[in-house]
């Protein structure tokens, strides 16, 4: 009973922190959660996956993505040998094998994963619906990296529909999908349809998770970016150095997000025209 | 002993709810039950999924 409730409160602390946005503080919590679940439950096959598949999520956020998708490889090897196979687990566990590639911009890769967990999750017979839409939202943002537009724009929109059915409950989610379906039209060059869902993808990103959470980083990174296609340079680089700021601080200046956004904003400034004395 | 992960929580469903149940399923339920686990994933899915969350950047 000990061990027990020490491995669920070392696991609650961990992803607590990690959802904070504080990925390098979740790190030991997470660790040792996996330490308890092996020693004191080895015969656990789901706990153990759920250990492992934390620890996954966790290095993605650090941008250490051979140990997340060690982890994660490791998760689903433990689930599959498990007597009772846990689809949901399996979904779950393709479905963030296919975020690993997405970071690393390695689509083609990613997609056969996405899609798999996708269409796990859909043959469930009690299956979750946020959780359905979270999948047809990852997978979009993979199609759109490969430039396979007209089947992202259609998950997007069938996802929000989905999740706007609870817009309380899933505003984390509808902030997720908000922006890369702003980026998406960013990339088809919908300029004004992009500002409109990116500008409330970070108003919501604010509110629920604090206005100095590294996801709402990547929202001002993006509202950025479209900003300066509008031509508004001094709101654009504005944008970029709150970004900058926000990723240097929770996640420090090494990291891809920090150096891409960092890249970002001196293009920018390169790019921004002469003022006129 | 049950872990509080697999501990079960009974939602007892309103009248309406019991209606789209048995217009969907064709069942009779009072309630549902879920475990503390299932129940989170239901509350807060980015607990155990990750986001896939588009960054834009300039072609290097």
């Amino acid at each position: 009973m000990q061990h027990e409730q020490r491995f669920v409160d070392l696991s609650r602390v961990g992803n607590q922190r990690r959802l904070e946005g504080d990925p390098a503080a979740a790190e030991p919590f997470l660790r040792e959660a996996l330490d308890v679940a092996e020693s004191e439950f080895p015969n656990d096959r789901l706990r153990l996956a759920s250990a492992l598949n934390a620890l996954g999520l966790l290095y993605k956020d650090l941008a250490r993505y051979d140990d997340a998708r060690a982890f994660y490889e490791r998760a689903l090897s433990v689930v599959e040998q498990a007597a009772e196979l846990d689809d949901r687990q399996v979904a779950t566990l393709y479905h963030n094998l296919g975020g690993i590639e997405h970071a690393r911009r390695n689509y083609e890769a990613g997609e056969p994963f996405a899609r798999k967990g996708l269409e796990i999750r859909r043959r469930l017979a009690d299956s979750d619906e946020t959780a359905l839409a979270v999948d047809m939202v990852a997978l979009a943002a993979i199609l759109d990296g490969q430039r396979k537009f007209d089947e992202a724009e259609a998950l997007y929109l069938d996802a929000l529909r989905i999740l706007d059915r609870e817009p309380a409950t899933n505003a984390g989610e509808i902030a997720v999908a908000l922006n890369d379906l702003g980026a998406h039209y960013a990339q088809r060059d919908q300029i004004d349809r992009a500002n409109d869902l990116l500008t409330r993808a970070a108003e919501l990103k604010a509110q629920t998770l604090g206005p100095r959470h590294p996801d709402v980083g990547v929202t001002l990174n993006n509202l950025a970016m479209v900003h300066k296609r509008r031509g508004d340079f001094a709101r654009a680089t504005a944008l970029y150095r709150d970004a900058v700021d926000i990723f240097d601080e929770a996640l420090g200046p090494d990291h891809p997000k920090a150096i891409a956004c960092r890249r970002n904003l001196a293009r920018c400034a390169a790019d921004a025209p002469e003022e006129r004395a | 002993m049950a872990t509080r992960d697999e501990k079960v929580i009974r939602i007892d469903l309103t009248a309406d709810q019991k209606q789209q149940l048995k217009a969907l399923t064709d069942k009779d339920a009072q309630a549902i039950e879920l475990t503390v686990r299932e129940l989170e994933e239901r509350i807060a899915p980015g607990v155990w999924q990750n986001h896939n969350e588009t960054f834009l950047s300039e072609p290097l």
